[in-house]
């Protein structure tokens, strides 16, 4: 099997710690980095959450004033995207890609460097604004002019860390599509590459044309507000929507950068536990590149209550429903995969068949809400919220939580405690719904979002929401615990394939895979890999 | 008027022990929940679904979105049936031997063109609705709605095809009990805030609300005083972004007299929650007659005013 | 760059010398993607901030 060249022995020179890990230009332990502050933002932006669902637990206001819900609920969205989603899936991009194409690092392993330590000093700016006269930014993650423009300092620092977290994406990217496009091993193709390369190269692009975009529109909104500037004032001749257009150009990309790599690690998962190749892989490398480009014809379905023309908003009403074909195609893909297969039930696909239920769920009204007539029902209020909640929590991030779990034992080489990682996704499947199906019913009575206060009639369901977020929150302790003890603890060594039916490079190295793997590429031997057989 | 809904008996039992049915099952009883709660007017405690509403508007999105919520029932049955029979059938621990195939060119396709299709039949009568909703030529009367920081204001332009003239402006925020209450540690329940009807209103009552004539397509011109918000009464399904510099309208025509909330829907800021939309339908006659009565109001408290103090003339400019 | 050893004699390159030529010249491959993809995005940058000159704003 060793297909694998010798390695060219260099000195494995020892680093300090500050030189491992502030000055690091290693793919796994930049990876590592990554996925450790995300989870720690995990925890920062699930204590919003927290707070939020405390005050939602009954009518009227119990814990706070409404100004600090809305710097809440703001900031909660900003820290979950751009602190737990984008860092998180970039992480297991560094930690994977290198390994899964042969190579021995990413391209730029220095920009890699920058690329990450970005974040920390971005996150510190944008959380000290609660500290500020005037608080935290309250226009909700969207920073709509011109209520934004109401607000006080904090602005110019969300400002700046918002364009410092796109330029780290940025960066990132650029390492990304660099990498995979020139360091494959030789006989790698494109088209045998792995889901998860492929998803990371196409959200790249995704990322490279809109992060930018998003920095356009926060640019103007800072010279609105400094620089007396009237881009979104409509007093002087400019247009409060010409904000949204621009800021929905990126967001709407900028949610299918949170899914993709997400239907790459799905697709990593279940052929492995069902013992079956991936059904229609270059079907499915098609509609991952078909969502990516309706993706950037959709973004208007966020603002079809704006008053615009009839005939736009029917040619988005259309694009957005077009969109759910590609989507469609992939769920069954995966469960055709399963079908006839050899099934087992190890924790990584119990996560992954929760995503395929959720993210559908989520799917689901997404369609629902394409159709203009009734999105003008649902619009901005908490079926918006449901829906978003499952395709990012029941999506993105059970996928995030599958890979971890999937990847782990290749990462530290143990492996972890069955009982208690069964247990964090029992307890976190059943609370989710309980935190977010409900949201379902209270958009459909009424309920607006962005709310921290409600009539009576919308009562029991938010009890019940709440009662569902507590419980998901403390449930994530668990996943603390159960990484803390694989990583440092766990005696169960991880052997090199980990699981039984795992194809693809990274599972011909050893457990845990050498800090320097890869020196030399390796021979790649088309039967080791997953889509190794071109003739699907 | 605020009802409790009753369950019906063993609406969440699962009798079967096969999966598949049991999966259709508990949709079907979901479905026939929902469709059972769909009578009420203002929102109810675990309200499930969307209301019908009381225009013919809002009765046709009911119906696009019960076809649409079935059509990703029954897609979800099917795609979670497959994926649970899968799940039973093919375990590894019962000794299941996994195929090899991995593509069928035919069924990518058939996957591809029949959701498409399905998408169209819901596409077009969204579209025609889409139309209906925009086109508000032809309207009876004429309504010019603000939004501001944190009420709304109420502004009528015409009536039966005249201008409507000394008809005060209706300022409408919200109303004092509702207000009190809401405070941090007021010590009031919301609980206790009620409509003269006996319904709760907390945070759904203003001090003035819109009144409109039943029966009269009205056209609701809506924009923003500073920054935006949004205009939504549910049970017209006329909702619509309240835009500082822009005007944007959109139309209702409400058969049914009665007493309608909505709320702002646009975060506004610090009292986003604190700003409903509340509106009145009279009978025609019965508007009429209050139409006619704030004018008059108008006109005794004009006279009323002129009548007190000469009016002071302006202080000379300074410098 | 990685660090090489010296070559013993001038015979023909060894199979690990020839990935390594093969993988330096990648890596340079991969330093003129990165430019090309980082001038992609400072154009869509632009783009998005002429944009509002380009659409119609009412007056």
């Amino acid at each position: 099997m060793s297909s694998t060249a010798q390695a060219v022995h260099y000195e494995e020179h020892h680093q300090s710690f500050f030189e491992r890990w502030f000055m690091s230009t290693n793919h796994k332990d930049i990876g590592t980095l990554y996925l450790s502050f995300s989870f720690l933002m995990l925890f920062v932006g699930g204590s919003f959450a927290m707070l939020i669902r405390a005050e939602l637990f009954e009518p009227g206001m119990q814990l706070m004033q409404p100004y600090f819900f809305n710097e809440l609920t703001s900031m909660h969205g900003l820290v979950m995207i751009f602190g737990v989603i984008m860092p998180s899936f970039v992480g297991l991009a560094n930690w994977m890609i290198p390994m899964q194409i042969g190579a021995p690092d990413m391209a730029l392993p220095r920009l890699n460097n920058l690329s990450f330590w970005i974040l920390p000093f971005a996150f510190v700016l944008l959380l000290s604004t609660f500290f500020m006269p005037g608080g935290a930014p309250a226009a909700g993650w969207t920073m709509y002019p011109p209520l934004v423009l109401q607000g006080g300092e904090s602005i110019a620092f969300m400002i700046f860390a918002i364009h410092l977290m796109g330029i780290s994406s940025i960066l990132g990217s650029i390492n990304i599509i660099a990498t995979i496009l020139n360091l494959r091993a030789p006989g790698l193709d494109l088209l045998k590459m792995p889901m998860f390369c492929w998803s990371w190269l196409i959200t790249s692009f995704l990322v490279i044309a809109v992060m930018p975009v998003l920095a356009g529109a926060v640019t103007m909104m800072l010279f609105d507000r400094y620089f007396g500037t009237n881009f979104f004032n409509a007093a002087a001749g400019g247009d409060p929507v010409m904000y949204q257009h621009v800021f929905w150009f990126f967001g709407h990309p900028e949610v299918y950068i949170m899914i993709l790599p997400a239907f790459g690690i799905i697709s990593e998962i279940v052929p492995t536990f069902s013992r079956k190749p991936l059904f229609g892989y270059k079907a499915m490398v098609y509609a991952i590149a078909c969502i990516a480009f309706l993706s950037f014809i959709v973004w208007s379905h966020h603002m079809f209550t704006v008053g615009m023309p009839l005939g736009a908003e029917v040619f988005f009403m259309y694009s957005t429903m077009l969109i759910a074909v590609p989507t469609g195609v992939k769920i069954f893909n995966w469960v055709t995969t399963m079908w006839k297969g050899s099934l087992s039930f190890e924790v990584p696909m119990l996560w992954a068949i929760a995503f395929i239920v959720l993210f559908s769920i989520g799917g689901f009204s997404g369609v629902m809400m394409a159709l203009v007539p009734a999105d003008f029902q649902y619009n901005q209020t908490y079926f918006i919220v449901a829906h978003f909640h499952y395709v990012l929590v029941g999506g993105a991030l059970f996928s995030i939580l599958g890979a971890v779990y999937y990847w782990l034992p290749k990462w530290s080489g143990h492996m972890y405690s069955n009982f208690w990682s069964k247990l964090h996704f029992w307890s976190s499947a059943i609370s989710v719904n309980v935190l977010f199906f409900p949201q379902h019913f209270l958009g459909l009575a009424g309920m607006p979002r962005r709310i921290p206060d409600y009539n009576v009639a919308f009562a029991d369901w938010n009890m019940v929401s709440s009662i569902g977020g507590f419980w998901f929150g403390v449930t994530q302790l668990v996943f603390l615990g159960v990484v803390i003890h694989t990583v440092f603890f766990s005696k169960a060594k991880a052997t090199s394939r980990v699981w039984e039916h795992a194809y693809g490079l990274e599972w011909t190295l050893p457990s845990p895979a050498p800090h320097h793997s890869f020196t030399v590429p390796p021979v790649v031997d088309d039967s080791q890999l997953a889509h190794g057989d071109v003739s699907h | 008027m605020s009802g409790y809904s009753n369950l019906p008996e063993g609406a969440m039992t699962m009798s079967s022990s096969n999966c598949k049915r049991r999966i259709v099952g508990a949709g079907a009883a979901f479905g026939s929940l929902l469709v059972s709660m769909a009578a009420a007017a203002n929102p109810v405690p675990w309200q499930m679904n969307l209301d019908k509403g009381v225009t013919t508007v809002s009765h046709q999105i009911w119906d696009l979105h019960m076809a649409a919520l079935w059509v990703c029932v029954a897609l979800g049955v099917v795609v979670f049936g497959a994926m649970f029979i899968a799940i039973i059938r093919f375990r590894r621990s019962k000794g299941a031997v996994a195929e090899t195939w991995s593509h069928n060119t035919l069924l990518e396709i058939g996957w591809t063109v029949v959701p498409v299709l399905i998408l169209i039949g819901l596409a077009t009568p969204a579209t025609i609705l889409t139309r209906e909703m925009y086109n508000a030529t032809a309207s009876q009367m004429t309504v010019k709605v603000t939004g501001y920081q944190w009420l709304w204001r109420y502004d009528y332009i015409s009536y039966d095809g005249k201008p409507v003239t000394k008809v005060p402006t209706i300022y409408s925020r919200l109303a004092w009990d509702s207000n009190t209450a809401r405070q941090l540690d007021s010590g009031v329940s919301p609980y206790t805030v009620k409509a003269p009807d006996g319904s709760n209103d907390y945070l759904l009552n203003v001090t003035h609300p819109l009144v409109i004539p039943a029966g009269v397509k009205v056209r609701f011109l809506i924009t923003g005083g500073d920054v935006i918000h949004g205009w939504w009464v549910p049970d017209f399904a006329a909702k619509r972004d309240a835009i500082p510099g822009i005007m944007n309208d959109t139309w209702a025509k409400v058969d049914k007299p009665g007493i309608y909330r909505g709320q702002c829907y646009v975060l506004c800021g610090q009292d986003h929650s604190a700003m409903p939309v509340v509106v009145k339908v009279l009978p025609r006659d019965q508007f009429n007659a209050w139409l006619a009565e704030q004018q008059n109001a108008a006109a005794l408290d004009k006279a009323a005013r002129t009548a007190q103090v000469e009016p002071q003339k302006p202080a000379p400019a300074k410098g | 760059m990685l660090p090489r050893d010296e070559r013993m004699d001038e015979k023909a390159k060894s199979q690990t010398d020839a990935a390594m030529d093969a993988q330096m010249r990648r890596k340079a491959g991969a330093r003129r993607t990165a430019w090309i993809i980082a001038a992609l995005a400072l154009a869509f940058f632009i783009a998005s901030l002429v944009q509002g000159h380009l659409a119609h704003i009412p007056h």
